[in-house]
């Protein structure tokens, strides 16, 4: 199986672009992620990991939407692509089957 | 009313717009704010502001400051390729009008030739005493006196009492160390040798000097070492070259050696040798005795005197950042406190001013008695303004040159634009090109200097080097002449030249601008002026100094002679001699003086008449004299007798001036009695007659008051020669004195050389001025060849339809140089008042002077009026005399 590059932080992003389908910029992603996590992150390092997932091709961008707020400027909204949202299932695919794998007693013996 | 709406910081916002990629910025500040506007909600315009900044902050990463790549390059406009390109057209266009070319470089390279030296030699006139350690808080002490009668000026001099120095150490803490300088003795030659040997040498310019001379003064020992060298008394430090002439090649140190007047009587033991051509000085002694050696330098270091005797040169190192003007404040109650009697006896006014070592050689216009010949800043500043004139006027006609031939590149320039190039691009290229051929210039102008160098140093009167490889100044300041002359000569043309419209250029309806064929015109009449105002200058220099030459100077200098008695022997053995001599017929009269024309009084006395008083006085020149002075010299007495041997030291003769300065009556002063001194020490003098005056120091001066006194043992002898074979005179005059004086050299020299020697300063500016006219015409002329070829040029086909219509030669030759000849003659309206001013301004400073004369406007209106056609009409000519033929077959 071809490994996918996402690191813990980027699949989290790539998670919450994919949740907030549509409406996925720096500012909801960061809200999101501060909501759902409880992480506080800076706006560059969202940025930084939004970017670095549009190189990667996970997600694509486009820019639109400008409001008041903003003084006019245009957001850059995320958008999962396919090879984004594989990478997602993947992921998810490869923990399920390790759960799956896993002997139920050494859970308990773990104290999980 | 609306609130004012909260905004983020504004240096947060600068910092952002500065550092992030614009591709990203739009979406990055719109994030941002639509944070802050929420946060203000939030929690207040405070933490809003604070988040934002920490927001921003967190954006300077490597992905903000990549700049994305355009999607359409621009061509790399430095490319090597492109730079290739700019030179290969810069040497094709030089190749190919090989004729502009050469005129643009020639002059340039003559320009810079003279830049270059002037530059060399200003650079080296700023060194002097800069190599003494703390140089800048070394002061000499100069001295201001004004007399209280008021009727004559006061005077700056160099030097100062001798007993200051030492005493300002003792009372001023800010004193670190003092040291004094007497000049050897009254006579400028001083007798050296070796003891043990016959043979002597005369040498000036031997200095006395204190024992902590080289505490304060810096010199570079090849033999010894400077401390301690001059404590013992009877010591003496030579100079490498005074050593070589005394020694040869051998060993100095150690040695004895036989000095100056006591020549006879005394010897000094050499304890070091120094380099002289280590850093340069305001003294350039060239050797210095221990002042605790008896004679003067023992008068010198006893002496109380606190308000007369200014003769030694007192210097006073202060302690580091010590403020002088605090010390001079000082000053005045210092003087007050020990010399108020003497002051106030003497009618006397005096202030001490501290001038800085560095400032001597450059800023001591007005302060007399110097140690050595002196410069002045205004001289270094002439110089330098006729360089840049001259470097200006060989731009100009780059300037001209280009912009008058720019129709040739304006298609170049049109084909670059319509590629691509911007105008900062091609504004590059042609100052590139400018640059290029300011370089080549000075490429060739280096080793024209240095083959050069011996006849510029003639001119300057100076021994300069030219050492580029040792010196990185001169090699700074070669680069930065050749780097501002291109930038000068070609920032016009370039702006000029990029300024074409391509779309114009390319369709062929190109016209030139009429503004710049004015401007053309306007450097040309610039050119001009400087010429014609050069020019001017020579006549008016030239014409003062043949007055001064002409002048009647009260006496007649012709065929006179004047010797040396460089010592107390000699002078006693005047009287001798005088017979001796006057047995060959060659010689017609014998006079002897302490000053003879040319040589400056250093002596002085306050003179005052019957009934009067010291403080009342008069300051009045002291001169001695025999009874052949004034015989030999044809002074004539217009009152009383001359002297006889039979007379004193109290039987004196007074000038005119003196006489009218102590208001007494030309008529009836003869026999009465002058006076000076104080309290019972009061000096009398019979006035035994009155002679007309003469003109004793240089023409720029006013004639000074002067008392002669009667004394057989003269300084100086002057021998009036009546014949013109001088050989033999002098074969014959150094038998005699070789007989009578065997231990001194016989010293010669002619009076009238003397004299002219007091205007060397002025044969100088004569000198640079002539050769600079001579450049400044050449290099405006070639210029305006260069135009004349031009337009010869371009009108060939106007000239061929004019002849082909009837016109003559003559005519077409007055036409095109009439052209040119307007511009000259401009240029002599605008210089004819400038020179005027200027001219009549340095004739102020003589107090004989002749006047600015119109006859020097006429000479050279007509000399470059007559070198201008000279030039153009050659081109003139040559357009004119085409066959028409050849012109007109290809239309």
């Amino acid at each position: 199986m071809r490994r996918t590059y996402l690191g813990e932080f980027e699949e989290v992003v790539l998670l919450m672009v994919a949740i907030l389908d549509g409406e996925a910029y720096g500012v909801t992603v960061s809200q999101a992620l501060e909501e759902h996590t409880g992480r506080v992150v800076t706006f560059g390092t969202v940025h930084n990991t939004l970017i670095r997932l549009e190189e990667k091709g996970f997600v694509s961008s486009q820019l639109g939407g400008a409001t008041n707020e903003r003084g006019g400027r245009r957001k850059r909204i995320f958008q999962v692509t396919a090879l984004g949202s594989r990478a997602l299932q993947e992921i998810q695919q490869l923990r399920h089957e390790l759960w799956q794998m896993m002997p139920p007693t050494k859970l308990r013996l773990t104290g999980l | 009313m609306k609130p004012k709406k909260a905004a983020p910081p504004r240096w947060a916002e600068r910092l952002l717009t500065f550092f992030c990629a614009p591709h990203l910025l739009e979406e990055v500040q719109g994030d941002l704010h639509e944070r802050f506007e929420r946060q203000v909600l939030l929690f207040g315009v405070k933490i809003a502001r604070r988040q934002y900044a920490l927001n921003v902050l967190s954006f300077i990463r490597p992905f903000t400051l990549k700049r994305k790549k355009p999607e359409y390059p621009t061509t790399f406009l430095y490319s090597p390729t492109m730079l290739r390109n700019y030179l290969k057209i810069a040497f094709r266009n030089l190749v190919r009008h090989k004729m502009f070319s050469s005129l643009n470089i020639l002059g340039l390279t003559t320009g810079t030739v003279c830049c270059l030296y002037i530059l060399v030699f200003v650079k080296d006139q700023f060194g002097y005493d800069i190599h003494h350690k703390d140089a800048e808080n070394i002061y000499r002490l100069h001295t201001h006196i004004e007399f209280n009668s008021g009727d004559q000026p006061g005077f700056n001099s160099g030097t100062s009492s001798p007993i200051i120095a030492p005493t300002m150490k003792k009372d001023f803490p800010e004193v670190m160390e003092y040291t004094r300088v007497l000049n050897f003795f009254t006579t400028k030659n001083n007798i050296l040798g070796v003891e043990g040997k016959t043979a002597t040498f005369t040498e000036d310019k031997g200095f006395l000097v204190d024992s902590t001379f080289f505490k304060v003064f810096n010199y570079r020992f090849v033999e010894g070492s400077p401390e301690h060298s001059l404590d013992a008394p009877y010591t003496v430090v030579l100079s490498t070259r005074v050593a070589k002439k005394l020694f040869g090649n051998e060993k100095a140190i150690n040695k004895r050696i036989k000095v100056g007047n006591n020549v006879n009587t005394t010897t000094y033991t050499v304890t070091g040798v120094y380099d002289e051509n280590f850093g340069r000085s305001h003294l350039r002694p060239s050797f210095l005795v221990n002042l605790n050696s008896g004679g003067f330098g023992e008068f010198a270091r006893n002496n109380t005197e606190w308000a007369g005797n200014n003769f030694i040169y007192g210097y006073v190192k202060l302690k580091p950042n010590t403020d002088p003007q605090s010390v001079e404040a000082k000053i005045p109650s210092f003087l007050k406190r020990y010399g108020e009697k003497r002051l106030a006896e003497l009618g006397m006014n005096k202030q001490i001013f501290l001038q800085k070592i560095t400032d001597i050689h450059l800023h001591s216009k007005g302060i007399t008695n110097q140690a050595d010949k002196v410069s002045d800043i205004s001289f270094l500043y002439i110089l330098l303004t006729i360089a840049a004139f001259i470097q200006l006027i060989a731009c100009i006609n780059f300037v001209n040159l280009t912009t008058a031939r720019s129709v040739r590149r304006a298609k170049e320039v049109g084909v670059r634009k319509a590629v691509g190039a911007f105008r900062s691009v091609l504004i590059g290229q042609f100052l590139g090109e400018s640059m290029l051929i300011a370089f080549i210039s000075i490429f060739l102008a280096l080793p024209i200097v240095r083959l050069l160098l011996p006849f510029l140093n003639s001119l300057t009167d100076s021994s300069l080097e030219l050492n580029i490889t040792q010196n990185l100044d001169i090699l700074l300041i070669t680069v930065l002449v050749a780097l501002s002359t291109g930038l000068l000569a070609g920032i016009y043309p370039a702006l000029y030249l990029s300024s074409f419209k391509p779309v114009s250029v390319l369709k062929g309806t190109f016209k030139f601008n009429p503004a710049s064929v004015v401007l053309r015109k306007g450097l040309v009449v610039f050119q001009f002026s400087i010429a014609i105002v050069l020019i001017i200058g020579v006549l008016v220099i030239s014409k003062q100094l043949n007055y001064m030459q002409n002048k009647d100077l009260g006496f007649d200098q012709k065929q006179k002679i004047v010797v040396s008695l460089s010592n107390e022997n000699a002078k006693s053995k005047f009287t001798a001699l005088k017979n001796e001599l006057l047995t060959q017929n060659q010689i017609k009269n014998i006079g002897g003086a302490r000053y003879y024309p040319s040589s400056q009084f250093f002596e002085d006395m306050l003179v005052f008449k019957a009934g009067g008083s010291m403080d009342k006085g008069q300051l009045i020149k002291n001169n001695v004299a025999d009874e052949g002075f004034f015989k030999t010299l044809g002074i004539k007495l217009i009152a009383g007798r001359n002297f006889t041997p039979a007379d004193t030291n109290q039987q004196v003769i007074l000038s005119e001036k003196s006489v009218k300065d102590l208001k007494l009556n030309v008529e009836t002063a003869v026999g009465t009695q002058v006076f000076t001194g104080s309290g019972n020490d009061i000096a009398t003098y019979t006035i035994i007659g009155i002679h007309k005056d003469y003109i004793n120091n240089s023409l720029k001066d006013e004639i000074t008051p002067v008392m002669t006194h009667y004394n057989s043992q003269p300084d100086y002898m002057i021998l009036e020669a009546q014949t013109n074979d001088y050989t033999s005179l002098f074969a014959n005059a150094e038998k005699i004195w070789k007989k009578l004086v065997p231990e001194v050299p016989f010293q010669y020299s002619f009076l009238d050389e003397d004299i002219q020697k007091q205007y060397v300063e002025e044969k100088t500016l004569r000198k640079i001025i002539n050769s600079f006219t001579f450049i400044a015409i050449l290099i405006s002329c070639l210029g305006l060849f260069g135009l004349a070829m031009f337009t010869a040029e371009q009108r060939t086909k106007e000239i061929g339809v004019r002849k082909v219509l009837g016109a003559s030669v003559v005519s077409i030759t007055a036409l095109l140089s009439k052209e040119f000849l307007k511009p000259v003659l401009i240029a002599l309206v605008i210089a004819s008042p400038l020179s005027y001013y200027a001219m009549s301004k340095w004739l102020e400073g003589f107090v004989y002077r002749t006047d600015v004369g119109w006859e020097n406007f006429v000479f050279a209106g007509i000399a470059i009026f007559s070198i201008s056609l000279f030039t153009v009409s050659y081109q003139a000519i040559k357009a004119a005399l085409l066959n028409p033929v050849t012109t007109l077959k290809t239309e």
